[in-house]
């Protein structure tokens, strides 16, 4: 005891503040190696060739199998491995760059049946990154895999694809209604009932062919075999994926890539990932993440490397709508009014663009913020009336479960609404889920949850991929909240029969209705950050509307 | 009877008396002093360890200042610690100053009633959280203090006097327990419990990592106790209590476990210490409170997103959980040297 007597009060702030500093933790790694390295040489488009470009995210895709993951995480990836019969433009910042061009196929389908089957043709001479011939028949193979293992959007095929459900549920050997030729290489796909969405569907990297012998398991490890223009390097699942140049890839009018290798790794300090590209340890920010609001301003110092990109995403709330409270129009009307997306918009370091509709500024069909009946997205919530409807309501005093997610900006998110829900006289407890289970916790059908936080970005350009979120009757696993609305249900499945630019009133006219009946909170569209180390060709590289990172597009100075 | 320390085996504290009456002067006149039990010489010790009672000062302070977390709220900085103000403004030098900026950047320390410390990126005021957080921190520490300390020497009592197959049980156990990381059990256990609560105990209760820390912890103290109790039982006193014929629970609660009291009084500070690191461990790593609810460790992990630009929002409540742990371990070590008859020679020079 007398030596504490003895010790000196210097050494004893010295160890108190060192203590404290190491509670605190480290915030990065500082070494100084270079991420970029390997080979290159000049092309002749007049950019750099060849080179490693290290990409780093907060978050793993759930897989590198393309016939598992749904992912943006791992469409980033894979979208450059296997290749559809159909595909999106590359290159092109914007909407446009979300334009479906042939892929595998010769040209876009022949559609008909009164839009009832959709008739690919593969082009000649193709083949696989290992060299093996692709047919006709892979197609099908994959499509039967994506069923088996399953998909996580495996309902693309299930529920509108002739004989999907029977194959999905073990009642047939094969989809009766996808029928590939190999000597003509044709497939035909055969629909339930008219689905333009389908054309949207063949140029996802899921609905690419595989070729014979694939196992129809996931292939976290290894990936699948592919055909695009990068084949899979050594991959550790959940941290490390590596991507090489397919020095096979041949299709014409499609770009063969410019890096060398690509490298994703995952850590999931997203502010250490922001200050390794700041300090051009790595070469690219995974645009999927929030850039934190501590190095934003070092960020937006950098205008050579960095700009804010309005993509097609939309973040909003869900609820259960058939059961207390929220089976209640007036409760769900109030927590709408309640909110103020201005905040929201704070949380997310301003990424957000505040709205209450669903279908994003980027897609037929979207609606101005202005026709919000319930408080104007860009101005102060509207508290009278929250507590008024609140009043009519009678649900003051329910006891409700908020689900989110723990990576930011998220569960900053759900302490707000839970804010919220408690200010309206809810008892609001949260339940916050790791980020790697989320989706799949609140979507397991024993669970039911209150309410909770979703966010979706586009799979592909078109109302109906956002809109199917809230359905009853498509066969979409991502109605948390389990809205089945027969009026509703019906105007999608007519809509989805038509090209969307032809139906845009009616598109935007079921978001308002949705948005009236409050069946869900939307309250912004996130930009994403387009943020590169200083050697990356920052013009060359631009985000894509469709694959978020167009890592075939991407290069270095 | 327990604390005779003629017959006990507190009888070697009859030395300490001696030696002590030789440096506190035990003869007075000629005469004799009364005699001193052990407690009043542990208490005289104690007082003239002037470093640890200082600490002992710390701690009351920090718990004062904590329980008082509902009067600055609602008093000084008017705002509650989960309420969110993202759009609010607040007044700094004569300025409106937003809470949190567009960019979602929160004000920084204002040294003011209102923000004092900075907000967090909800526009919450940091001061009031860390003030509630460490109320949560030491409601929790304390809660799993008395987990630990019940469980812990029922653990030591029973497989220590009735070994057999009591201890044959309990032993085991207590090494199984003992063989795991704490963090990691902690964090396994937390993360399940924090989704599914347990039993009637929602996962969003304090109580939860209370448990699993108290638990956890527990053949911390039940080992060294064991130890202790199969010293004890072996004492004459014991045998003379057999001899009256008293049964062994008897014997446990009344003549043994009085006498290892010293022992457990020992390891509570300890105990506390390490239940307010573990909290905050767990904390930290996202297993033990949860939010919105704040502790030091989920304020720590808050603030590491600002470690760069403002390091006050992890630096501050780290600075208060380890005067919390400095001053319960001092003091810790404090109450040891005035109980542990040892300590004498130490105190002496």
């Amino acid at each position: 005891m007398k030596r504490y007597a003895r010790t000196s009060t210097a050494v004893l702030l010295a160890a108190l503040v060192a203590l404290a500093v190491a509670a605190c933790g480290g915030s990065s790694s500082k070494s100084s190696k270079s991420s970029s390295s390997g080979s290159s040489k000049a092309s002749s488009a007049g950019g750099k060739q060849g080179g490693t470009i290290k990409i780093v995210s907060g978050t793993p895709p759930l897989s590198a199998d393309q016939g598992l993951d749904f992912t943006t995480q791992g469409n980033e990836l894979y979208s450059t491995v296997n290749l559809s019969l159909l595909t999106f433009t590359r290159g092109v910042a914007g909407t446009a760059g979300a334009k479906i061009i042939p892929g595998l196929a010769k040209s876009l389908p022949k559609v008909t049946d009164g839009g009832k089957t959709y008739t690919f043709t593969l082009r000649p001479g193709l083949h696989y990154s290992n060299g093996v011939p692709i047919k006709a028949s892979d197609v099908p193979r994959a499509l039967e895999r994506d069923l088996k293992i399953p998909w996580q959007a495996a309902s693309f095929i299930s529920a509108y694809i002739q004989g999907g459900m029977a194959y999905a549920n073990g009642n047939a050997k094969t989809i009766s209604g996808v029928v590939a030729n190999d000597k003509t290489g044709t497939i035909a796909v055969h629909l339930v009932a008219p689905f333009a969405p389908i054309v949207d569907v063949f140029a996802l990297p899921g609905t690419a062919p595989v070729p014979p012998g694939t196992p129809a398991k996931n292939l976290a490890a290894t990936g699948t075999v592919g055909d695009g223009q990068y084949k899979w390097g050594p991959i550790t699942p959940g941290h490390s994926y590596t991507l090489i140049k397919n020095p096979k890839f041949d299709v014409p009018g499609l770009p063969r890539g410019h890096v060398d290798q690509f490298t994703y790794s995952v850590n999931t300090n997203v502010l250490a990932n922001a200050e390794a590209v700041l300090n051009n340890q790595a070469d690219v920010f995974d645009p999927g993440d929030t850039l934190p609001a501590a190095v934003l301003d070092k960020v937006k110092q950098q205008s050579d490397r960095y700009q804010a990109v309005p993509l097609n995403t939309s973040w909003y709330f869900w609820f259960a709508t058939y059961k207390k409270p929220f089976n209640n129009l007036y409760a769900r009307e109030a927590v709408l009014a309640a909110m103020d997306d201005r905040a929201l918009s704070r949380l997310d370091s301003g990424f957000q663009t505040p709205d209450c509709h669903l279908i994003p500024f980027g897609i037929v069909g979207h609606s101005s913020p202005s026709s919000c009946p319930f408080h104007n997205p860009n101005g102060p919530a509207n508290l009278t009336l929250a507590k008024q409807l609140m009043q009519k309501s009678g649900m003051t005093g329910q006891p409700v479960v908020v689900y989110g997610e723990e990576r930011a900006p998220r569960r900053q998110y759900l302490d707000y609404f839970t804010g919220v829900l408690n200010s309206l006289g809810f008892k609001a407890t949260e339940k916050v889920v790791n980020s790697g289970v989320y989706f799949t916790t609140i979507g397991a059908p024993t669970l039911k949850p209150d309410v909770g936080f979703g966010d979706w970005n586009q799979d592909f350009p078109n109302p109906w991929d956002f809109m199917q979120l809230f359905a009853g009757d498509a066969g979409s696993t991502l109605n948390y909240g389990y809205v089945n609305d027969p009026h509703y249900n019906a105007t999608l499945n007519k809509l989805d029969q038509q090209p969307p630019d032809k139906v845009a009133s009616q598109w935007a006219a079921l978001d308002q209705y949705a948005v009236n009946h409050a069946y869900y909170a939307v309250f912004g569209h996130e930009s994403k950050p387009q943020f590169y180390s200083s050697r990356v060709d920052f013009a060359a590289s631009p985000l894509s509307v469709e694959y978020f990172l167009d890592l075939v597009s991407m290069r270095l100075k | 009877m327990a604390l005779d320390p003629a017959i006990g085996p507190d009888a070697g504290s009859g030395v300490v008396i001696g030696s002590d009456q030789g440096s506190g002067g035990a003869w007075e006149g000629g005469r004799h002093a009364p005699a001193v039990g052990p407690w009043r010489l542990a208490m005289r010790r104690m007082r003239r360890n002037r470093v640890a009672l200082a600490f002992l000062g710390l701690f009351i302070l920090i718990v004062v200042v904590c329980v008082l977390a509902p009067v600055y709220s609602h008093d000084i900085a008017q705002i509650g610690p989960n309420q969110n103000n993202i759009t609010g403004q607040v007044k700094v030098g004569g300025q409106e100053k937003d809470v949190v900026a567009v960019d979602g950047t929160p004000i920084g320390p204002t040294f003011t009633s209102h923000y004092f410390l900075g907000a967090d990126t909800n526009g919450r005021d940091l001061a009031v959280r860390l003030l509630y957080g460490g109320r949560t921190s030491l409601l929790i520490g304390g809660v799993a203090t008395v987990i630990i300390i019940v469980l812990g020497t029922l653990f030591g009592l029973l497989s220590g006097y009735l070994r057999g197959v009591a201890d044959g049980i309990l032993r085991p156990l207590m090494e199984l327990i003992w063989s795991f990381p704490p963090v990691i059990l902690g964090v396994v256990v937390g993360t399940a419990l924090a989704l599914g609560g347990l039993g009637p105990i929602k996962g969003n209760s304090v109580f939860i990592p209370a448990f699993i820390i108290g638990v956890i912890y527990s053949p911390y103290l039940g080992k060294p106790i064991r130890g202790e109790i199969l010293r004890l039982r072996e004492q004459d006193f014991v045998d003379a209590a057999r001899a009256q014929g008293m049964g062994p629970m008897r014997i446990m609660f009344t003549e043994v476990l009085p006498n290892a009291a010293s022992t457990i009084i020992v390891f509570i500070p300890l105990m506390l210490a390490q239940a307010l690191l573990l909290e905050a461990y767990l904390s930290f790593l996202g297993a033990g409170v949860q939010a919105p609810n704040a502790s030091w460790g989920t304020l720590i992990a808050d603030g590491l997103n600002y470690i760069e630009t403002t390091p006050t929002f992890c630096l501050i409540p780290g600075i208060m959980l380890v005067l919390t742990v400095l001053s319960v371990n001092v003091f810790g070590d404090g109450l040891r040297d005035a109980l542990d008859p040892r300590a004498q020679v130490r105190i002496k020079t």
